[in-house]
């Protein structure tokens, strides 16, 4: 049985993991639990980013018990940011206190690729680089790193032990059952992405293929869990599917 | 790439309507087509006619000849007799032939990897398929991930999909957005549970990963259709 976000909050002190996967709605969820959690939220972008916790101004690499334990202590409930589970789960081995949200694999990889396009000039990272460089979309995919990136984040425990897993073309529906108001001005959205054929798409869906099964999971589970849930329009999918 | 806006802002639903001309809604096994169907019933009653072969008694009485033999005679008689959408398991590539103009299709689409877990089970269970197919899966005795690499199965939706431009149809749903999408298109949902398989197992990441390998072309429509579904729903800030 799923318990809501704000549920989750309520019951515990203990500090929960918010893992934002790049292009898969993390800044609008940002947004929504900075809305209602306040200085009890917090964020790490880096270890030298102005936004990140004081607490939490380290490599992910150097997050230890210690560290979250004064976070608690500071009143901080969740933390958002860009790190990893599999970075983590040596200090917080809990899987239900980490959330994460999945995003369709070859759209979130398309935006991906543009989103580091549009910044190569002025970025640092070795993905830019060599987008600056001419690497194309397809070359981009094929990557160790692109094909499997949602499951290299969050692919540790079963998906059915998370605290959450979201869907984020389903962002809406869900962020409302789970007790939180959306903040649809808060997404980093490139509207100047070129939209991709389904020839150009099949490309990258042969690069992709972990992500895609990974991706089908959780929207298997999402569905089902909408389907346990009252009889709202976000499940129909589910009663349609049959889980 | 294509372009910013190709195939999603210039696009307008192609409504049923009583002036016509026939819409023509193809249903993919396991993609919830038949509650869609039912959905399809409630709304326009007799105006609604089912394909599903020359032998099921759903299908319509004007229609009970093979899939070729569906030409735009038939399908204009079929008009002419009061029917303004046709439902049913048709392959865009035989309707094409008689109904070029891309805007008069709808059709649903599914997370391809679960839907080929459906199907895997579906028939196997002794429920679903053709004969040929059957007895092909009685002789093989397939795992999934064999399965998705029959000639027959893998990228069970492009079949059916054949060569419509998916950008351009009247209306291209995705199965896990239904209960938004059905409103563009004047619809609201039924209670109608569909052909449910309760006791399809959970597949693992491991076999997932094989299906969407056996599986591109699918997965790359699939993603098309959600980002087109994002795209018109005005979701794209997520």
């Amino acid at each position: 049985m799923h318990e809501r976000l704000v549920d989750q909050v309520r019951r515990s002190d203990r500090l929960i993991l918010s893992v934002h996967i790049p292009k898969t709605a993390g800044s609008r969820f940002h947004a929504a639990l900075k809305a209602r959690y306040g200085r009890a939220f917090a964020v790490h972008y880096g270890a030298d980013d102005s936004r990140t916790h004081p607490l939490a101004r380290r490599h992910p690499r150097d997050f230890d018990s210690e560290m979250i334990r004064d976070l608690e202590r500071a009143g901080v409930r969740i933390l958002h940011g860009h790190f990893t589970v599999r970075r983590l789960a040596g200090v917080v081995d809990d899987p239900s206190r980490y959330w994460v949200w999945l995003r369709e694999p070859i759209e979130r990889t398309i935006s991906h690729y543009h989103f580091v396009k549009k910044r190569a000039a002025f970025s640092d990272n070795a993905f830019g680089e060599a987008i600056a460089a001419g690497e194309d979309l397809a070359t981009f995919a094929a990557r160790a790193r692109i094909a499997a990136f949602q499951s290299h984040y969050a692919e540790v425990f079963p998906l059915a032990d998370y605290g959450f897993v979201g869907i984020s073309e389903m962002f809406v529906d869900l962020i409302a059952r789970e007790g939180l108001a959306d903040a649809p001005g808060a997404s980093n959205t490139n509207r100047d992405k070129p939209f991709a054929s389904a020839e150009e798409r099949r490309v990258l869906a042969t690069a992709l293929a972990p992500d895609i099964g990974f991706y089908s999971e959780a929207m298997a589970r999402t569905v089902a869990r909408l389907g346990a849930a009252a009889p709202r329009r976000a499940g129909l999918a589910a009663r349609l599917l049959g889980r | 790439m294509t372009g910013k806006s190709r195939g999603a802002d210039e696009w307008t639903p192609a409504r049923v309507t009583r002036k016509g001309p026939l819409i023509i809604s193809l249903h993919i096994p396991k993609t919830a087509g038949s509650r869609f169907g039912e959905t399809l019933r409630r709304r326009y009653g007799k105006r609604l006619a089912f394909y599903y072969g020359k032998a099921n008694p759903k299908t319509h009485p004007l229609l009970r000849v093979p899939p070729r033999q569906l030409t735009a005679e038939r399908l204009d008689e079929l008009a002419a007799s009061g029917v303004s959408i046709l439902h049913g398991h048709l392959s865009a590539d035989v309707m094409l032939k008689a109904v070029p103009d891309p805007a008069r299709y709808w059709t649903v689409m599914r997370e391809p990897v679960e839907t080929a877990i459906s199907l895997y089970h579906f028939v196997r269970a002794g429920r679903g398929g053709d004969p040929k197919l059957r007895a092909a899966f009685d002789a093989a005795e397939p795992t999934l991930a064999e399965f998705v690499t029959m000639e027959r199965i893998a990228n069970h939706q492009s079949r059916y999909l054949g060569a419509l431009p998916l950008e351009r149809i009247g209306f291209l749903g995705v199965t896990e957005l239904m209960g938004d999408m059905l409103p563009m298109v004047g619809l609201k949902t039924s209670r109608h549970r569909g052909n449910i398989n309760r006791e399809k197992p959970l597949a693992s990441l491991a076999e997932r990963e094989a299906v969407a390998a056996a599986m591109t072309a699918d997965c790359a429509r699939y993603g098309l259709a959600m980002e087109l579904a994002m795209r018109r729903l005005g979701r794209r800030g997520r």
